[in-house]
């Protein structure tokens, strides 16, 4: 059996007293897609914020390919092929769609041979090809959304990060980025979501990691995990959380 | 290559207007073209890669000084001068980059860095005596082309105009290439940029150097063309204003909006001097800020902005 793509060992982030990750370990293989949920505050945004790069962990590991990853700075975990998405959209504001998704194709620095058109394809992967001449600021939040999520993959990542990429949308619009997400992991990306959606990340995940007080408290297939005690005291008791 | 044809073709349509001009106006030729190419590599750092200077000055003088002091002392020719300022220019601004940058300080830090950096430079050139310290050094009249004087305005307008051109070639490969994503990436969010395999710390360095390198080259064609640096005229604040003054003004996204800026405001600055004959000294920095304040009113994104809405109005 082949390892797994990504190891999270034993994971912690303190900021002062304060254990915002504690001893977090997972693991997520090639074509999986795995959900992690919790209450808010529960850990799951600075636990997402370690894995990319962006916050370095106080204690534990992250091994990405067989490759010990833990502290390397966004960059470079984008190049070996980790992409990701942020919570509140940061799209490249005042130009084009198509240049933000070009800056993605680009970024890593490999060998291209028609950035251009490499973008486009993403877009279209992405059902946002018809706007890809408006400046990014003038598109809607779904779209923001879904352009956020076309960056990310024009990096060509193996691994793709998604950090509630449907919060704030329709019934409808989150029916569509489930389509894409499935479509995304169809062509050989594994994704770890952190997803408030219940709906959404129940039918999607193969795999839930449940997360609160900064310790992962559950770890199974989503039928399982939504039947654990614990968890439904944790989480889905308080209801607080319900389906968008 | 269309937009190097376009170049190729401006160069030469000015190369051919030149002579044309009256010997004032091929003044005002070299200046603008000074100015502009000043201001065309100050945007390269401070528009397209959005960390504003307000120190170029620092390249400009550096570039002057290198070039003079090398010919006055070693007879260098200028024309080894100008890839020795370059080289200069580019590892001056590299080190600035990489002193502020990796410590992940930006915008009003700096700012304030590069102008302490350019001030620190006139204090200490003024206070060298090889360097010609506060009074600066005199370049003797000698036409000929190895040192870099010509007989004649034109040859001036010429050099001006390559030093033009190449900045600008410059600022087109850029854009076409990966680095034009990577300086529009850091401009418009770093965290983004990151997020995408993008080195932010190294992408502004690179800026940083490409700027100080192209800025630089202005040095040595100023010094040849005036016959004389000081401090104050080539190190000073008021040209790092003006730098970032016409790039305001002429459209700070756009990649030759700064060079607009130069061409309207040089010879206003230029027309206002001779109008009042050495009175009221520094009246065109007055004229400047109105002129800023009304452009920033008027039109936000520059009159480069100005001219590409009304471009596009036109053809609806």
């Amino acid at each position: 059996m082949n390892p797994p793509l990504l190891q999270v060992r034993g994971v912690s982030r303190w900021f002062g007293g304060l254990r915002a990750v504690d001893e977090v370990s997972f693991d997520l293989t090639g074509h999986e897609i795995v959900g992690l949920i919790g209450p808010n505050g529960a850990g799951k945004t600075t636990l997402f914020e370690t894995i990319s790069g962006f916050i370095r962990p106080t204690k534990g590991t992250v091994t990405f390919d067989g490759r010990d990853i833990t502290g390397q700075p966004p960059h470079r975990l984008a190049r070996l092929g980790i992409g990701r998405t942020f919570q509140i959209v940061q799209p490249f504001r005042d130009v084009s769609v198509l240049e933000n998704v070009i800056a993605g194709v680009v970024g890593p620095n490999r060998e291209t041979s028609d950035a251009r058109a490499e973008a486009m394809a993403v877009l279209t992967r992405v059902k946002l090809d018809h706007r890809a001449a408006a400046l990014a600021r003038n598109l809607s939040l779904p779209e923001k959304k879904r352009l956020e999520i076309a960056r990310a993959l024009a990096t060509r990542p193996r691994l793709l990060l998604l950090d509630e990429v449907m919060a704030g949308l329709t019934p409808a619009e989150i029916d569509d980025i489930m389509v894409i997400l499935a479509d995304i992991r169809n062509g050989g990306i594994a994704l770890l979501i952190v997803e408030h959606v219940m709906r959404a990340i129940m039918s999607l995940s193969d795999r839930l990691v449940v997360m609160a007080n900064g310790r992962k408290i559950a770890e199974g297939l989503p039928a399982a995990v939504a039947a654990d005690p614990s968890v439904i005291e944790a989480y889905l008791g308080r209801r607080h959380h319900g389906a968008a | 290559m269309k937009p190097m044809l376009v170049l190729g073709l401006a160069v030469a349509l000015l190369a051919g207007a030149a002579p044309l001009l009256s010997i004032y106006g091929q003044h005002i030729f070299v200046l603008v073209a000074l100015y502009g190419a000043v201001a065309l590599a100050w945007n390269i750092l401070g528009g397209m890669a959005g960390q504003m200077s307000l120190g170029h000055a620092l390249f400009v003088g550096a570039g002057a000084y290198v070039s003079t002091a090398l010919y006055l002392n070693l007879g260098v020719s200028p024309w080894i001068g100008l890839v020795a300022a370059a080289a200069i220019g580019g590892a001056l601004g590299a080190l600035m980059g990489y002193a502020v940058f990796r410590r992940k300080l930006s915008g009003v830090y700096f700012a304030l860095v590069t102008l302490a950096l350019a001030e620190m430079a006139l204090h200490i050139v003024s206070n060298v005596p090889a360097l010609g310290g506060a009074n600066g050094l005199a370049i003797p009249s000698k036409p000929d082309f190895a040192s870099f004087q010509f007989a004649s305005k034109l040859g001036f307008c010429y050099a001006a105009l390559a030093i033009l051109a190449i900045v600008s070639a410059v600022i087109l490969a850029i854009h076409r290439s990966r680095l034009g994503y990577v300086f529009l990436a850091i401009r418009e969010n770093e965290r983004s940029a990151a997020a995408l395999g993008i080195d932010v710390v190294q992408g502004k360095v690179i800026a940083a150097a490409i700027s100080g390198a192209l800025a630089a080259l202005v040095g040595p064609v100023y010094a040849n063309y005036v016959l004389f640096i000081d401090p104050e005229s080539v190190l000073g604040v008021p040209l790092s204003i003006d730098a970032l003054v016409f790039s305001f003004v002429g459209g700070l996204g756009s990649l030759f909006g700064p060079l607009l800026g130069a061409v309207v405001l040089v010879p206003l600055t230029e027309l206002l001097r001779g109008m009042l004959a050495g009175r009221l000294a520094g009246v065109h920095l007055i004229v400047y800020g109105v002129i800023l304040i009304l452009v920033m009113r008027l039109a936000p994104r520059g009159l480069w902005g100005l001219l590409v809405d009304s471009m596009a109005r036109r053809q609806k």
